[in-house]
């Protein structure tokens, strides 16, 4: 998969997202809303190293976001942390600008997703 | 500051499971922990490896989920430490990784992982996942547990297990079974090896059970022993069964338990309930199983065989002089004797406390048995020392045969008691058994038991014969003779019972009843007649020696209202002759209280002239032997006149018993005895009879 078919996927799997949500109540939404908080730093922090070439620190932040976009059901994103993190472990050509435009815009769409379903 | 971190107890709970979380993502930590904690787990979270690993070495936990990508500290090296650190198999290591991360994945197995999960985590799964870890757990510590008390009951029971492949002959076993063996695991690689350690005189055994139970399939118990270097011994048990792949024997599965302690314990046991402790030899419950063994066998190889039993002659004296221990020397120095006579077909036991027994089986003849005993009594007679004493002991032994005298073994015990108790009649003999012993000894048995009827029915009754005063020819008094009225007999004579009643102590209550009768009698005649005739009453050795005897005698005398003056007690010098220092106390105390004593039956016995000075007596009566055999040419008279002087020179009263002849009368008058007694003047009469008597002798003599 590349970048360019992300957008394509849904961003969030819905009947993961509310299996969750049941499972974990209240403290879902918080964990939620947590990540939104968080991830924007981190975000910055990948695409600076992506800028930098620092790819062993974008491997280890596309690695953890993914981890965590992907227990929060943010499929679209999760996948789009992975290409990352798979590119610099294969040492395939990434563009730097395409990988931070697509992350953030799915972050933003994961956010508007949620916000829907909330 | 010490950096040595003290290992904390382990802190599993089968209530409440401890997960350490460790994962550098807050995302996942948070929804993991809250996932695990909803479904009942204590959690700790740590956000790397390296916290992770001082969490838990300060708090152990249950299961450990591990991240793999990690800053400062990977999943790997982690979970490395965790395993190096701990020395608890069961803990659970579940490494989360990605799907797509297979070569993670054996990294993590690499690395010690027992389970892993795949990223993105199914977190409704999760706590199932989870609960599968701590299942496993639990399981391992179960198995643990079982294994730990499996060896703990193999320990205790002395139990290793042993495998034997028959295709491929190896073998396998447990280290109990090397402990058992007292060598090395390694060193019992092969069957070989395994039956080295057998006591060469049961390898041969033990080979062929192994042979025959793989032949048949069967399954197999063996018992043998096993020897070490040193020569010391273990009793072994072996068991087993042969485990089949095709229906073809495949291994042969056994255990071996040593048991050396069991084996004595029951050696002891069977010693103390078939042997002597004192002598070794087999005792009378080991006797009475070999007797039928060897009937059979004589039956069968048409044998003669011979019961020989001894008793030691005057043992109650050996007790009494050098007490148990010393007859326990004289016993242990007859068994040393029998032990060299002992051969395939002379086996002695110790019969009871007094007594051995001997089998003697393939006897050319009964010569041969007679002559085992005669040899047996002459060593026995050797003198041996106790106490610093010489002392010679004799023993009286008696014989029985297969096929003689019977079949039956019970018969051959016997058989050889009753010859045995006819040796002890005059001890230190040899006596073969004859058909009259059983005839006497059931007549016996028969008498005593219609004695003891005949004192119920009061058939015993009391004859009185005259003594008539020689130089006045008056009645001086009467003898009491019992008689036994038998309901289909007839009168019978003391002769036919009262042997028989000395024996079995019956004479005690007949004597007692004869003492009464015959003083109610000589009260009422006395007192018909206006007479003192004196009344002479028999005791026997047995009424003597009863310890009752004053107290009977004093109430019948008080309750008759006779004079004691006129009660004469006869005694025979054999009532006396054992122990004359307690006769003469006796006789004392009777005569004390009035009573005249009598010797009767003088001169057949062991009598004496000083035992006649020392006794308390009054009057002598002379045996009727001395006086049959006299006629009217005074022959045949030396023996009576003898007496007659002897005991007129100790002032004793004299009275002739058996005077049946005018030449008797004639030959008691010209030597002054006092009085004479027999069937010249009357037989003894019925009490009836006897007041007619004296009636019809007082209008003769008026």
């Amino acid at each position: 998969m590349t970048l360019s078919e992300i957008r394509h996927i849904p961003s969030i799997d819905i009947e993961a997202y509310q299996a969750l949500a049941t499972l974990l109540n209240d403290e879902f939404n918080e964990i939620v809303s947590e990540f939104f908080n968080d991830t924007p730093v981190q975000i910055s922090a990948l695409c600076e190293a992506l800028s930098c070439n620092n790819l062993e620190v974008a491997k280890n932040i596309s690695h953890q976001l993914r981890s965590a976009s992907g227990n929060l059901a943010m499929s679209a994103l999760s996948k789009a942390f992975n290409v990352i993190e798979v590119s610099i472990n294969n040492g395939s050509q990434l563009n730097s600008s395409e990988a931070k435009q697509v992350v953030t815009d799915e972050f933003e769409r994961a956010q508007l997703t949620i916000k829907g379903l909330q | 500051m010490s950096t040595f971190i003290q290992k904390p107890v382990n802190s599993s709970s089968a209530l409440m499971p401890k997960i350490l979380i460790v994962d550098d993502d807050p995302v996942t930590l948070k929804m993991v922990s809250k996932v695990l904690r909803d479904a009942g787990y204590e959690v700790s979270e740590s956000k790397n490896g390296q916290a992770g690993l001082t969490a838990f070495q300060q708090q152990p936990a249950d299961i450990v989920l591990l991240d793999v990508m990690m800053p400062i500290m990977n999943g790997y090296e982690t979970c490395k430490a965790l395993r190096e650190y701990s020395d608890d198999e069961s803990l659970q290591i579940l490494m989360l990784t990605g799907l797509d991360d297979v070569e993670s994945v054996n990294k993590a197995f690499e690395a010690g992982a027992s389970d892993f999960i795949t990223k993105p985590l199914n977190f409704p799964l999760l706590a199932q996942r989870v609960r599968y870890a701590h299942r496993s757990r639990e399981m391992f510590h179960a198995l643990q547990l079982n294994q730990e008390r499996l060896e703990n009951a193999q320990k205790i029971a002395k139990l290793g297990y042993w495998q034997f492949n028959i295709t491929d002959k190896s073998l396998s076993v447990s280290s109990q079974v090397a402990k058992i063996l007292e060598t090395e695991v390694e060193a019992i690689t092969s069957l070989d090896e395994l039956l080295s350690h057998i006591h060469e005189e049961d390898v041969d055994y033990v080979k062929k059970a192994l042979q025959s139970a793989i032949a048949n399939g069967e399954p197999f118990t063996l018992q043998h022993r096993v020897v070490f270097p040193d020569w010391s011994e273990k009793f072994i048990e072996q068991q087993g069964e042969i485990k089949t792949d095709n229906n073809q024997a495949a291994f042969i599965v056994g255990t071996i338990q040593d048991i050396t302690d069991r084996h004595r314990a029951e050696e002891l046991i069977h010693f103390q309930k078939f042997y002597d402790s004192l002598t070794h030899f087999p005792n009378r419950r080991m006797f009475d199983r070999h007797i039928k063994h060897s009937l059979s066998e004589a039956e069968i190889n048409d044998n003669i065989m011979s019961l020989l039993l001894f008793t030691i002659d005057k043992s109650d004296q050996i007790i009494e002089s050098f007490g148990h221990t010393g007859f326990d020397m004289v016993i242990l120095n007859i068994a040393n004797i029998l032990k060299a006579l002992l051969s395939d077909n002379l086996s002695v036991y110790r019969f009871d406390e007094n007594s051995f027994a001997i089998i003697q089986k393939e006897l050319a003849s009964t010569e041969e048995g007679i002559d085992n005993a005669h040899s047996i009594r002459t060593h026995v007679n050797e003198p041996i020392m106790i106490s610093g004493e010489e002392i010679i002991p004799t023993v009286s032994i008696g014989l029985s045969y297969y096929p003689y005298h019977t079949g039956s073994d019970m018969d051959l015990i016997r058989m050889a008691n009753l010859a045995m108790n006819e040796s002890r009649k005059q001890s230190d003999t040899v006596t073969n058994y004859s058909s009259t012993m059983t005839s006497n000894s059931l007549e016996q048995l028969t008498m005593e038991k219609s004695i003891r009827e005949a004192i119920r029915n009061d058939e015993f009754v009391v004859f009185y014969q005259p003594q008539i005063n020689i130089n006045s020819g008056m009645i001086a008094g009467m003898e009491a003779l019992v008689r036994w009225e038998h309901p289909e007999h007839g009168i019978l004579s003391p002769l036919q019972f009262i042997p028989i009643a000395e024996k079995s102590g019956l004479i005690i209550p007949i004597g007692e009843r004869v003492f009464q009768q015959a003083c109610y009698a000589a009260r009422s005649i006395n007192n018909k007649f206006n007479l003192n005739l004196r009344v002479g009453i028999n005791l026997s050795t047995k009424q003597l020696a009863d310890p009752n005897l004053d107290s009977t005698i004093t109430n019948i005398i008080s309750e008759t209202g006779i004079s004691p003056q006129l009660v004469e007690i006869e005694i025979t010098e054999s009532a006396v002759i054992d122990d004359m220092e307690k006769a003469i106390a006796i006789l004392d105390n009777l005569r004390d209280k009035g009573f005249k004593i009598a010797m009767d039956d003088f001169g057949t016995g062991y009598s004496s002239l000083s035992m006649l000075q020392h006794l308390p007596l009054d009057t002598l009566k002379i045996d009727r032997a001395f006086i049959k055999d006299i006629n009217d040419n005074g022959e045949n008279s030396e023996l009576a006149r003898a007496i007659i002087a002897m005991a007129k020179s100790l002032n004793m009263h004299i009275i002739a018993e058996g005077a049946e002849e005018h030449s008797h009368y004639n030959f008691l008058k010209q030597q002054k005895a006092d009085e004479i007694q027999g069937y010249y003047f009357s037989k003894p009469l019925s009490e009836e009879d006897f007041i007619d008597f004296v009636q019809s002798h007082l209008e003769k003599t008026a």
